[in-house]
């Protein structure tokens, strides 16, 4: 029996990052490279527009990705499926929260920590200050349990690590 | 607003044309820290020492083997309920 195919994340952020994309890891994956232990079905990485075709053009040559658009297609949110695993990318130039606060890619590329893990090649990878984190937590349209979690201990660290602790 | 679309959990999200995603209005603002006890706070700060001492990968790691261990049970009580 074939087994089924899986994401491999840590991957796709060593390609990303090969190929110069510029990206930010967003979502629960975030959360947990920040340090936090909480666990995620999602996998969210907010991506520079610019980047749209070459990014998906990549992924859509790997026979086990199904794509929900095409590296032509307009489509702002592109979800990729591996098997049960499913990564969302979001290639806009901008994101507004529930509370009226705008986040634009280039202000949270430009504030994000770059955690390094050499031994497993991961060179610099962009995730969120906590803050821009935090904001980025409010787009769901109301409060979520799994959001208010990851906020609660977010804050936390930041009480624990006021610098925000880079890596 | 050009449109709107199924994001994460199938919320929806406006995009307008300026490529901005907006999330819709609505709801309170999340308790955030208000209410945590001061041990749950300690018990809070020592699961992030603890986690912040492993690696980028072996924090993905962890988290993926536990995630994939709901996604199995998951699995396993679909089956078990058909």
């Amino acid at each position: 029996m074939q087994a089924e195919p899986e994401l491999d994340f840590p991957r796709v952020l060593r390609e990303l990052i090969g190929r110069g994309v510029r990206f930010v890891v967003i979502g629960g994956q975030a959360v947990i490279l920040h340090g936090i232990p909480l666990f995620s079905f999602d996998f969210d990485l907010w991506v520079d527009p610019a980047a749209r075709e070459e990014v998906l053009t990549w992924l859509e040559s790997d026979d086990d990705n199904e794509l929900t658009a095409g590296p032509r297609d307009l489509a702002p949110i592109v979800k990729v499926y591996v098997g049960h695993d499913r990564l969302d990318l979001f290639f806009v130039r901008a994101m507004t929260n529930r509370d009226g606060v705008t986040l634009t890619f280039d202000e949270v590329h430009g504030r994000a920590l770059r955690v390094s893990d050499p031994g497993a090649g991961l060179e610099a990878v962009p995730i969120p200050s906590i803050d821009d984190l935090i904001a980025l937590k409010h787009m769901a349209g109301s409060p979520r349990a799994k959001d208010e979690e990851a906020i609660r201990y977010l804050r936390a660290k930041k009480l624990l690590e006021p610098d925000q602790g880079e890596d | 607003m050009i449109g709107a679309m199924a994001g994460e959990d199938d919320e929806l999200y406006a995009i307008s044309a300026d490529l901005t995603l907006r999330a819709a209005p609505g709801g309170c603002e999340p308790s955030e820290l208000a209410g945590v006890s001061r041990a749950e706070l300690a018990t809070m700060f020592e699961q992030i020492r603890w986690f912040s001492r492993l690696s980028a990968s072996r924090r993905l790691d962890v988290a993926n083997a536990y995630r994939r261990r709901v996604l199995k049970l998951g699995v396993l009580a679909d089956r078990d309920a058909g």
